[in-house]
């Protein structure tokens, strides 16, 4: 609700607010073919890339969280403090973890190693900025950003052959599928098939067609403009679980592991593009 | 808000709908608009001409009224602007930004991203040094999105 | 870094007389007046109000403006650059703070 509150305000004057956004909601479905529609909403959303990405600024942020938290000793697969490229290849084994892990996952095993905090901790910071709006500014939202970042031009690159990444893949794969909640809704139900499916005028893209997950997830952490914060991949995956009524998610578990270990392996080959922008 | 008021306000809303083309022509005006040009300008609507040589970028359709993209930019030579308003209409406060121009700008150039409450039209107005006003204007639909 | 940190992106380099884009991204919530949703005060609003562009130390532009910006401005201005120097924001919001970025261009 707190999220919707801010375009709440500028419906004040609710009747009037109500009376004219009706009228203009008719014209919008009156005028224009769903086609039309479409063309104009990616109109929109080709604007909004113009210009500075505000997203960027969480890339400084980050530069200094990274320091605080002694992450400059985070191995994330090429060697301690080794940035440039290192996000591309994730999610992978972690012989010292004993286990896979993606980005995210990684970074809060070295808050703990190598900063000395709790899991609790780690899962207080990761959700620091969740559900809010304005101005919230998190260092670990910073920390993705900037080691995401580091990786921009980078072709993602999750090595399938590797028998634990292949294991969480599948896992991945079916938890994607899997019918589950009161609703009976998975990720599938939007982001799957050759069919193409929307909600109003949004193209939703599929992992079943080739190319859209790496174009979907290449291009996090996303800033979006209604929120006028970045929002990672684990805070994704968290929203996406809420709207389809899903458990809680935990962010760091081996489900957001495996969701990732997916995605991004179903991105192979995608250049990453971070931050991407959207509403 | 009970199911009375709702028939009433629905019924409202129908009428509001039908009347609302005839009583808000497209270059219309608002109250808001007019207190705050007169404010903040001088000047009224219908005393600002209507311009080709200013350029207002804006989306056809928003579907976040929390952030619209619009570029201002006019080939009017920069040393005849003196200043430049962004105004929408129906916001709560139609008044979004005023910009003073010099000639270091070498070009009438703004952009920005603006807050809309509902669909509107946005006025791109420039002050030239003669001492007239001229605009641009462009009707932004704020639409709900997709899946958040 | 909070309130009021950003970007001020010019080209590194530019010809003598080129008209450049001046890009820039702050950091600030812009929030209107508005009632607190759980206790019902009233919160006043937090924007940016005024911010200076400058070359050189000679004022350029100024830009007025409240809450109908989105949060976390951006903006884009022109500047006719005729010699190297710095392009200076100076900004200020109405809760009394104040912050400046400069970025450095060589023209040629």
């Amino acid at each position: 609700m707190k999220k919707k509150a801010v375009l709440a305000l500028f419906t004040a004057g609710a009747v009037t607010g109500g009376l004219l956004s009706t009228k203009a909601f008719a014209q919008v479905e009156g005028e224009l073919t769903p086609e039309q529609e479409m063309k104009l909403v990616q109109e929109f959303n080709r604007m909004l890339a113009e210009g500075i990405n505000p997203g960027e600024v969480w890339y400084e942020v980050g530069k200094d969280a990274i320091k605080k938290y002694n992450l400059d000793k985070c191995d994330l697969g090429l060697g301690p403090g080794v940035f440039k490229g290192a996000a591309a290849q994730l999610p992978r084994y972690f012989a010292d973890a004993g286990k896979v892990m993606d980005l995210e996952t990684r970074v809060g095993w070295c808050l703990q190693k190598h900063a000395g905090m709790t899991q609790d901790q780690v899962l207080k910071l990761v959700r620091q900025c969740w559900g809010k709006t304005g101005n919230c500014v998190s260092e670990y939202d910073g920390i993705i950003m900037y080691l995401t970042m580091e990786s921009n031009g980078h072709k993602i690159n999750v090595n399938l052959k590797d028998p634990q990444v292949k294991r969480m893949y599948d896992i991945g794969r079916q938890a994607y599928y899997a019918r589950i909640g009161p609703w009976d809704f998975n990720c599938a139900t939007c982001h799957a098939g050759k069919q193409e499916v929307r909600i109003r005028a949004t193209r939703l893209w599929s992992a079943d067609r080739p190319g859209e997950a790496g174009n979907a997830v290449s291009i996090f952490p996303k800033y979006l403009v209604r929120w006028g914060l970045p929002m990672t991949m684990h805070y994704r995956y968290a929203e996406c679980m809420r709207q389809m009524r899903w458990p809680e998610f935990i962010p760091h578990s081996d489900l957001a592991v495996a969701l990732s270990a997916y995605l991004y392996g179903t991105a192979n080959g995608t250049e990453i593009k971070a931050p991407g922008i959207g509403r | 808000m009970d199911r009375r008021k709702f028939m009433a306000l629905s019924a409202l809303a129908v009428v509001g709908f039908t009347l609302a083309p005839i009583l808000q022509p497209a270059f219309g005006s608002t109250p808001r608009l007019e207190d705050e040009l007169q404010r903040r300008l001088g000047v009224r609507l219908a005393q600002i001409k209507e311009v080709a040589d200013i350029k207002l970028t804006a989306p056809t359709i928003a579907e976040s009224g929390a952030n619209v993209p619009i570029t201002v930019e006019s080939t009017i030579p920069i040393d005849r602007v003196e200043h430049l308003w962004v105004f929408v209409d129906k916001n709560p406060v139609p008044w979004i930004a005023d910009v003073k121009l010099t000639p270091m700008n070498g070009q009438v150039y703004f952009s920005t991203r603006i807050k809309m409450g509902e669909t509107s039209n946005v006025r791109a107005i420039l002050k030239l040094k003669d001492g007239s006003y001229v605009m641009a204007t462009k009707e932004v639909k704020v639409t709900a999105g997709g899946c958040g | 870094m909070a309130i009021g940190a950003g970007i001020l992106r010019v080209p590194k380099e530019a010809k003598k007389g080129e008209i450049i884009r001046v890009q820039m991204v702050i950091t600030h919530p812009m929030s209107p007046p508005r009632k607190d949703p759980t206790t019902g005060q009233e919160v006043p609003p937090h924007t940016l109000t005024k911010l200076e562009l400058l070359f050189n130390n000679k004022p350029v532009s100024t830009v007025n403006m409240g809450a109908g910006i989105s949060a976390n401005p951006f903006m884009a201005i022109a500047l006719k650059v005729e010699e190297s120097g710095v392009v200076k924001i100076a900004y200020e919001d109405n809760k009394g703070g104040k912050w400046e970025r400069t970025a450095e261009i060589k023209v040629s």
